[in-house]
């Protein structure tokens, strides 16, 4: 069955996983791609569905370049955030993610689903939005600090970002579920 | 979530980003900071230097004059990429590294130089920096050297002991260093000590543990001057030698100080002991890089 809700949760594992060998076997463009395709499936009349549309396919756009690691390679001495225009590049590809995921967070609330599965979304959106934005926010201090603290606060923050990515995927697919049940539910009742 | 927090949210982002890359780039040495170094022997020469830490520079060579040029040991990264460099110390924005110039070349060609050189940096590009004194000769002491080591070391503050045992009687009659111009940066104590208190050859003689790292006030000797010499010493008895930098040195060194001295015969003799530190004290470093970015 043909739900909106499987191809964005496939698309934000292609985002989230990276498998780099040469290139990234799990673009991060062909997972914007299928959360547009997820979007365009979604009956949802409002301005969020045409912004996340149009807002994904500029991401895979932005992100294509990004599928050959060589580009944001490590330079210089030792870890820290790095300043090339690559890796600046893809900062501004995440930060435009985060408002993406802004929009499905939107778009999930405003959903008739299951009370349970809404209640769960109401609860993440805040807590996602918040955590993301704080991790985005104290990334570029790394730049200016010693690298102990900094490949401290570099972990602290990847962690997050995986967690809180992890627990959107789950909504997504606890959404994909709540609508073919609710979809089989119909067909019996009709029946 | 309303739509306007996140604007705020987005903006309170790029503003981190924009703040943090200004006061990153106002932190960038546009060139490495070198630090002088004073060297004298038939030795390579080490030094210190101060790069960026995002986009770190190699130096490749340093030319003295119009007709010399001295390039660094290939394992400190001459003909590599920049991950090579041998880091001593790393800061938020800078690191020390160290490199050694290859004076092997020039071993026939004995040459001094001192002030003003070219480093040459990986890549092509080259700045003038004070190198400080350089001189590559062997060891031209006159004589027969009429004693033998006990002891030369040193410990991490730079404190320099050396401890030779008369092998006949004789007098010392004045010290030099090998680069005059250093010598109000440097404080010395000489001691003579009887025989009865010598220690056996291969034994560290007592008073090193004791003097280690105490006050300089507590070092047995007297301050070395000119009322000091000439300094009677009689045989088998110790002549100890402590030195150290007076401050904080802003340079590395790596040269002999030389006495001279004359034997019961009256014939004339010179010995060395050579005095080295190749670090720099963090506080020196913290002010290069304020003086190096302001």
């Amino acid at each position: 069955m043909k739900t909106p809700f499987k191809p964005i949760g496939l698309g934000l594992i292609l985002i989230l996983v990276n498998v780099n060998l040469y290139v990234d076997l799990l673009p991060d463009f062909l997972g914007y791609l299928l959360i547009m395709v997820g979007v365009l499936r979604l009956d949802e009349p409002s301005c969020w569905r045409k912004g996340a549309v149009y807002l994904s396919v500029a991401l895979a756009g932005a992100s294509f370049p990004l599928m050959f690691p060589f580009l944001t390679a490590r330079s210089g001495v030792g870890f820290h955030v790095q300043l090339d225009m690559w890796s600046i590049w893809s900062s501004v590809t995440t930060l435009g993610s985060l408002i993406l995921m802004y929009i499905l967070f939107q778009m999930m609330v405003n959903l008739s689903v299951s009370p349970t599965v809404y209640q769960k979304a109401k609860r993440l959106f805040p807590i996602y939005m918040w955590a993301n934005i704080s991790v985005f926010v104290i990334a570029p201090f790394t730049i200016n600090l010693y690298e102990s603290v900094a490949i401290t606060l570099l972990i602290v923050s990847a962690v997050v970002r995986a967690i809180t990515q992890v627990f959107m995927i789950r909504l997504i697919f606890l959404y994909h579920k709540a609508i073919v049940q609710e979809v089989e539910r119909k067909r019996e009742g009709s029946l | 979530m309303k739509k306007r927090t996140l604007g705020i949210a987005v903006m309170i982002i790029v503003m981190s980003w924009g703040l943090n890359l200004i006061f990153f780039q106002s932190r960038q040495l546009s060139e490495p900071i070198l630090f002088p170094t004073y060297s004298k022997g038939p030795h390579d020469i080490e030094l210190l230097y101060l790069t960026n830490k995002q986009d770190p520079k190699n130096i490749d060579a340093v030319s003295f004059g119009e007709n010399r040029i001295l390039y660094m040991a290939e394992q400190n990264g001459r003909g590599s990429d920049n991950q090579d460099l041998d880091i001593l110390q790393k800061f938020s924005h800078h690191v020390l590294a160290k490199g050694t110039l290859e004076v092997g070349k020039s071993r026939e060609n004995s040459f001094s130089y001192i002030g003003e050189s070219t480093i040459h940096l990986k890549g092509g590009t080259s700045f003038a920096s004070n190198i400080g004194g350089i001189v590559n000769e062997p060891s031209q002491l006159r004589g027969e050297v009429p004693f033998r080591v006990q002891i030369q070391s040193s410990n991490s503050h730079a404190r320099e002991f050396s401890s030779v045992i008369a092998k006949e009687a004789l007098s010392i009659n004045g010290i030099e260093f090998a680069f005059p111009s250093l010598e109000d940066d440097f404080r010395i104590k000489v001691d003579v000590i009887p025989a009865s208190e010598v220690a056996s050859t291969g034994e560290e003689p007592r008073w090193v543990e004791a003097e280690q790292y105490a006050d300089w006030k507590e070092v047995k000797g007297r301050a070395v001057h000119n009322a000091t010499f000439p300094l009677e010493v009689e045989k088998g008895e110790s002549i100890k030698w402590v030195i150290e930098p007076k401050r904080p040195l802003s340079y590395t060194y790596d040269f002999p100080i030389t006495y001279k001295g004359t034997k019961a015969n009256g014939t004339e003799f010179e010995n060395a002991f050579q005095i080295q530190h190749h670090r720099i004290d963090p506080k020196i470093i913290a002010k290069a890089i304020e003086e190096g970015t302001s």
